[in-house]
């Protein structure tokens, strides 16, 4: 592809992998033997990253979950959001970066992920949303979400890798 | 006036598209170009307006200049002023989440002092009866809606050369009527198309047909064409609607309240073909989607061999080749989705052939003919007693079409055909449904 | 499907200028994050809950309130027993459960907490989208991270529609195994998205796309009327800042 770094291809790389983030937190859920539903947002942040690497990965995941949140009705969770899940992609990604044919190294940012993920919803909505005490009880469920989502993300980007061999062209 | 001498177009690793195509468009004298679908008629658009080699990865030689001036040498935002094109798929087309913001943008990249701008947009949207909408989410527009917004969106770019790609498809006859008559106002022009229409007579200074990647001067083939027999001494098994409602809301910003669907009476037989024709937002969509068990319907019966039959077991029992081919795809090559469904390798490399599929070719880049023939063999395989093909005909050739159709007669499956084109339906003999606001007749 | 939390009404606060709400939502929330006394951030939630009531009614208010109803029972529950520290105010046997100083803490995060929650559900409630990021480039955040915005939040309910015809299709053709049933719809449904992105790099250079910044058609300008109102916007939380 002549002229891959473009800034009008960049914007569209950008847009779309924002908008997948915001649909697979939006819409794409699988229901939980507790009764309640389990978000695959962390399953589209962690393909974006491996796929389209750091940057494109931190503003996907940070602005598309925060998206995902403010027209879903819970607004006060974006900025939350955008710092837990953009850090989250931007970690997964250097990680991965380090080895990326690696397992090890893969198994290591999904671990990381989680961590980051409930302990940053932990923090962050403890400190300026809910307060500690009511920040607790959602940990194990942020722990479960994000750890579905990172083990899922790694076949899922090796089967969309092997399905359409175009998509290395889309880095930077 | 602009000259095409010479082009040739070829994606990377493929077949070249066109060799040696030349082409003169002069002002006040439009140009008709048919071509089935698979020929290259959107790859030669998006050549002339730059974003074939440089989106695409294609590769080109020739030229293509405006009195003199060469237009290849431009990038692609300063050739638009000379030249742009309308998308043939609306749903793709859509940038920006606001009516009025999709045809705005076009007109601020043309630097216009503010009040110009204010008047041209309203003046635009008025043209193509999106007024109503300025402040609508461009989501929740009709198939018909979005044609028009994508058409909105090319008169707001303002080029010298037009360039209609399949522009007239999901248009209602009075829409239709009225682009003809904007388009008779553009200096310079190219309409591309799959189909011939009837509104075309008298309109083109010069038509041609895109054809095995060479421009021959257009002859308009003789209506009928035959279709394949039926096949009567069929397994029969039959379908059958009575008295069928089904209602579900608008999906449409404003149109309000509830689209009912009323089927009075239907029947599909085994080894026969039947037609359901309507115009877009019709409902044949809706219809189709209630006979192949996605949806339940709120009052009426269907009966399979005699029997009610329930949404859920009516998915076992009809197959229905979505519009769209890649929404059934998930598996890497031709061969690993022949596999998942054949009983034997030996199935998989026959009806490979039978349907003209590599079966090394990876999915995701085939071609949208390619990928619908893949749906094609997946359903033939199962083997269903029903299919119900929907729009077949604007995705592939006509040839290919009746092929597949026989193919399918050949194996005792019923057939729900659903076109809107005019070759197809007046060489159509035999039961003819048609839809009209959610009505079947 | 509709994109964002937008009502149309005809309020005060919806028509109150883009920016102002923007800056006095972000003042605000940071006036509610540093207060300290109760009587100060009851003061502060009262003010949005009435802001709420006065603009969008009282169905939508209690709409408000029960999206978050089920953290501000966690937060009753819970927050008191995270803080025993101090002068016991409720024990139970021996052991206490409650403390003055938990049970100020806990008001608190119960105040701060609601009156965050109506800053945000009022700012995407008495604005469109596009307003908002037209007030976002006004404060000079660059034309193409704009754009980028707008396309993606055009390109989300496409992809929605995308992935239930995806689901919709695979159903009928049947695929088995459960996993595979599973992910065979997320991947197609990502190849799908990614091959908008030629397609989308293509439409904007084809409508004149440079990089280059142009102006808006729907200009924000400004006047002495729109100062007045960020004027306030302003100063209002700065009171509440500095008297906290």
């Amino acid at each position: 592809m002549q002229n891959a770094k473009s800034p009008a291809i960049r914007m569209s790389i950008v847009a779309v992998t924002t908008a997948l983030v915001a649909v697979f937190t939006i819409a794409i859920r699988i229901p939980t033997p507790l009764g309640g539903y389990v978000s695959l947002c962390d399953v589209a942040v962690t393909f974006v990253s491996y796929t389209f690497g750091p940057i494109t990965g931190l503003i996907a995941g940070g602005l598309g979950t925060a998206i995902a949140d403010l027209v879903g009705g819970f607004g006060q969770w974006a900025p939350v959001s955008f710092v837990v899940h953009g850090l989250e992609a931007l970690i997964i990604a250097l990680i991965v970066r380090i080895n990326p044919d690696s397992l090890f190294y893969r198994i290591v940012s999904a671990l990381v992920a989680v961590v980051i993920v409930a302990g940053g919803y932990f923090l962050l909505t403890g400190a300026f949303l809910v307060g500690f005490g009511a920040a607790l009880p959602e940990v194990p469920a942020n722990i479960v979400q994000s750890a579905v989502g990172v083990l899922l993300g790694l076949p899922l980007s090796l089967s969309v890798n092997k399905a359409y061999r175009k998509i290395d062209e889309l880095k930077w | 006036m602009f000259s095409i001498r010479n082009l040739a177009l070829n994606y990377e690793g493929e077949d070249s598209l066109f060799s040696s195509l030349s082409l003169d468009i002069e002002r006040g004298k439009p140009t008709l170009i048919i071509s089935e679908p698979g020929e290259g008629k959107t790859s030669l658009a998006k050549l002339l307006t730059g974003v074939a080699d440089k989106f695409y990865a294609a590769s080109y030689s020739g030229t293509f200049s405006y009195d003199g001036l060469d237009l290849f040498s431009l990038s692609v935002p300063i050739r638009k002023s000379y030249v742009a094109r309308s998308i043939q798929n609306t749903d793709d087309a859509i940038l920006f989440p606001t009516v009025s913001d999709e045809v705005a943008f076009p007109l601020e990249q043309r630097s216009l002092d503010p009040s110009e701008l204010k008047s041209t947009l309203s003046s635009i949207l008025g043209k193509y009866g999106l007024s109503q909408y300025c402040d609508a989410d461009t989501s929740e527009l009709s198939g018909g809606e979005k044609r028009r917004l994508n058409l909105a969106v090319l008169e707001a770019i303002n080029p010298k050369l037009y360039i209609y790609d399949e522009a007239f498809d999901e248009l209602s006859s009075k829409w239709r009527k009225r682009l003809l008559s904007y388009v008779s106002e553009k200096a310079y022009v190219i309409v591309l198309g799959s189909h011939y229409l009837k509104e075309y007579d008298g309109f083109f200074s010069s038509s041609y047909e895109l054809k095995g990647g060479r421009l021959i001067p257009y002859e308009k083939p003789s209506i009928s064409f035959s279709f394949p027999k039926a096949k009567p001494d069929a397994l029969s098994h039959s379908i059958e609607l009575s008295n069928i409602t089904f209602r579900q809301e608008h999906k449409a910003m404003e149109r309000g309240g509830l689209f009912t669907l009323k089927a009075p009476s239907m029947v599909i037989r085994s080894g026969e073909v039947s037609l359901l024709t309507g115009d877009n937002g019709s409902g044949k969509s809706t219809l189709s989607r209630l006979i192949s068990g996605l949806r339940e319907e709120d009052e009426g019966t269907m009966r399979y061999d005699g029997r009610r039959i329930g949404a859920k077991e009516r998915r076992r029992v009809v197959s229905y080749l979505f519009q769209n081919p890649f929404s059934m795809l998930y598996l890497p090559t031709v061969r690993d989705e022949l596999m998942s469904v054949a009983s034997s390798s030996e199935e998989a490399i026959r009806v490979a052939s039978l349907f003209s599929l590599s079966l090394d070719s990876y999915t995701q880049e085939l071609s949208y003919g390619k990928a619908k023939l893949l749906e094609s063999a997946i359903y033939y395989i199962l083997n269903r007693p029903f299919a119900i093909f929907d729009e077949m005909d604007s995705a592939i050739s006509y040839a290919d079409t009746m092929r597949i159709l026989s193919l399918y007669l050949e194996k005792g499956a019923g057939v729900l055909m659903i076109s809107h084109d005019e070759r197809i339906i007046s060489s159509f003999r035999g039961v003819h449904y048609q839809m009209k606001d959610g009505l079947l007749s | 499907m509709k994109m964002g939390s937008y009502i149309y009404r005809k309020s005060f606060y919806h028509a109150f200028d883009s920016r102002a709400k923007l800056l006095f939502s972000l003042l605000f929330s940071i006036a509610l994050i540093v207060s300290a006394s109760v009587y100060h951030a009851l003061a502060m939630a009262a003010i949005m809950v009435l802001i709420s009531f006065l603009s969008l009614g009282m169905r939508e208010t209690l709409m408000n309130f029960k999206r978050i109803l089920l953290l501000i029972i966690f937060i009753i529950l819970f927050s008191p027993l995270s803080m025993r520290t101090g002068r016991p105010l409720v024990t139970l046997h021996s052991f206490t459960l409650i403390t003055y100083e938990g049970a100020f803490y806990s008001l608190m995060v119960l105040l701060k907490f609601i009156g965050i929650s109506f800053i945000f559900s009022l700012l995407l409630e008495t604005e469109r989208m596009e307003d908002l990021i037209r007030a976002l480039r006004y404060f000079k955040v660059p034309y193409g991270v704009s754009i980028t915005i707008s396309m993606t939040l055009s390109l989300i309910p496409a992809l929605i529609y995308r992935y239930s015809e995806i689901r919709e299709a695979m159903a009928l053709r049947g695929i088995k195994g459960r996993k595979r049933a599973m992910m065979a719809p997320l991947s197609s449904l990502i190849v799908s998205a990614v091959k908008m992105i030629p397609d989308s790099a293509s439409m904007l250079e084809e409508r004149g796309f440079t990089s280059k910044e142009v102006p808006s058609y729907k200009k924000l300008d400004m006047n002495a009327f729109i100062f007045t109102q960020i004027a306030i916007s302003v100063i209002i939380p700065v009171i509440f800042i500095i008297w906290r």
